[in-house]
């Protein structure tokens, strides 16, 4: 924090400064560049608080895996609210009340069941994790501090390239980003045959192949593998868009253009055609089953996959001693890796330890349980069907949905 | 008059909580209360999960002490167990308390 601290004023941060409710409530609203809220939403309090700071607040970034997801607190939501408050309050084993009771006096009162945050106030921005990386925080501070995308060079990339007509890679189907990019690389990519994804970021003006680019973004489902992992790096180079360590504007901006059907990136003022060519390669990012699988927290995870080890029964976490090398659900241990969004750097995993999801789903399915025996049965040494290896598993909310409980809508609970 | 003073929130800690101090006739304080306005019932929400899993769920109660709610939930299963842990693992656990 230390280095940012001069660019900041902290108006508001309960458990390190002094500020009180009241000097919040008298600013006036969008008084405030940006706030980090954290915590699930369990009492009534918890969600003025969020609906006060949204108010006070330019841009609200959800920060850490209870506001993101409801975390392990939403494992509440399996019972009732009255159960729950019971179990505490009267039934608690350390009691020593004799008429035990909830307290009411002053108390806001608790909620039915913990929803994530951006079920009651627009989220700008999502910083998952349990704790969050503090390279996301950097991320997002620094973003906000100013280091948005802007327009490089007058003339794109397409001006300096030496691909004449005939040769041009848009012309021969392959996605180019040449028309909507800065000059003054080296040219490299598109010498060696490979399409330009941008990394100059973008130029003033667009070239005149900006139309065919335009024209193959809003057609992307047409391209191979290859291409597509294209997309994901013109992304986060073009838009300098902090993708990694958890900080996820670009799949936030995702999430806008889907609700609000806008196609504006709202980054920078681009050129029109910049702005949509990048909004659809956005839009179809977010939708398509490729990157939400590529960026798993396996992919940063240094144990080998189809290593020398085979799953043949579920082992409890405190069965033996996995070894640092091998895959863990390899090993027999439930990991879960492969659905967990990346984030962390595989930290667990280089510890020893199984991932336990902090960082939230890469796919929102209603039964997360079935998509990972799925997933792990197909793509892993696994020698058990995906009925036995459910079957072994006894506590499927606390080991599939541990941190993401309270974000399944599917889920209704209520024992 | 009776005069009631409101510190909300008491800041400086993790969690939530608030303080009202009741002032009587004289200017003297009449009654003080800490209310702790909210809580998340882990009580309740580690019921039913594995044993193993619970050091890795409770540290989540506060995230300026997650040590000692790592090791409390670590020695309750020991405890049932009858686990008698070996001394690096004494000091271990000393040097994580001690370093939090």
């Amino acid at each position: 924090m230390l280095p940012v601290l001069p660019a900041l004023d902290i108006v508001y941060w309960p458990a390190v400064v002094d500020f009180k409710h009241d000097s919040l409530k008298a600013r006036p609203d969008g008084d405030i560049l940006v706030g980090f809220v954290e915590g699930s939403l369990r009492t009534n309090e918890d969600v003025e608080n969020a609906k006060l700071m949204r108010a006070k607040c330019q841009l609200i970034i959800s920060f850490g895996s209870c506001s993101c997801y409801g975390n392990v607190h939403g494992l509440a939501n399996q019972w009732d609210i009255q159960k729950v408050i019971n179990r505490k309050f009267v039934e608690a084993e350390s009691i020593t009340d004799a008429s035990p009771h909830e307290p009411k006096e002053h108390m806001p009162g608790f909620r039915g069941k913990i929803v994530p945050l951006d079920d009651v106030i627009k989220i700008d921005a999502y910083i998952a994790g349990c704790p969050p990386k503090p390279e996301a925080i950097i991320s997002a501070v620094q973003f906000l501090l100013g280091q948005k995308p802007f327009p490089m060079n007058d003339s794109s990339f397409c001006n300096d390239c030496a691909l004449n007509n005939e040769n041009c890679l848009l012309e021969k189907g392959k996605l180019c980003f040449g028309p909507i990019t800065s000059t003054g690389c080296s040219l490299k990519c598109t010498s060696k045959g490979d399409p330009c994804v941008g990394c100059f970021g973008p130029s003033k003006t667009v070239s005149n192949r900006a139309g065919k680019l335009l024209g193959m973004a809003g057609n992307l489902n047409q391209l191979s593998t290859g291409d597509k992992k294209n997309l994901y790096e013109f992304l986060s180079l073009f838009l300098n868009v902090p993708l990694m360590a958890g900080f996820d504007l670009a799949g936030d901006i995702l999430k806008q253009i889907k609700i609000k059907g806008e196609t504006r990136t709202a980054l920078a003022n681009l050129p029109s055609e910049t702005e949509q060519i990048a909004s659809k390669v956005m839009a179809f990012l977010r939708d398509h089953r490729d990157f939400t699988e590529i960026s798993n927290v396996c992919d940063t995870c240094p144990r080998i996959i189809n290593s020398s080890s085979t799953m043949t029964r579920v082992k409890r976490d405190y069965e033996s001693l996995p070894n640092m090398d091998d895959c863990l659900i390899e090993q027999g241990y439930i990991c879960m890796g492969p659905v967990t969004k990346a984030g962390c750097g595989g930290l667990c995993m280089r510890v020893n330890a199984p991932c336990t999801g902090c960082f939230g789903q890469t796919e929102w399915v209603a039964d997360q349980a079935s998509r990972f025996a799925d997933v792990v049965t197909k793509g892993f040494n696994v020698a058990l069907s995906k009925e036995e290896l459910l079957n072994q598993v006894k506590d499927h909310l606390g080991t599939f949905q541990k941190f993401t409980l309270a974000s399944n809508k599917s889920y209704k609970g209520g024992e | 008059m009776v005069k009631e003073i409101e510190v909300e929130p008491v800041t400086r800690l993790e969690g939530h909580g608030g303080l009202r101090i009741v002032l009587g006739d004289d200017g003297k304080v009449k009654d003080a209360q800490f209310n702790i306005t909210s809580t998340r019932f882990f009580e309740k929400f580690c019921e039913g999960r594995y044993c193993e899993h619970v050091p890795r769920i409770t540290p989540r109660i506060c995230g300026i002490c997650p040590i000692p709610h790592h090791l409390t939930p670590t020695k309750a299963v020991e405890d049932a167990w009858g686990v008698k842990i070996p001394e690096p693992a004494y000091k271990l656990r000393q040097l994580l308390q001690n370093a939090k």
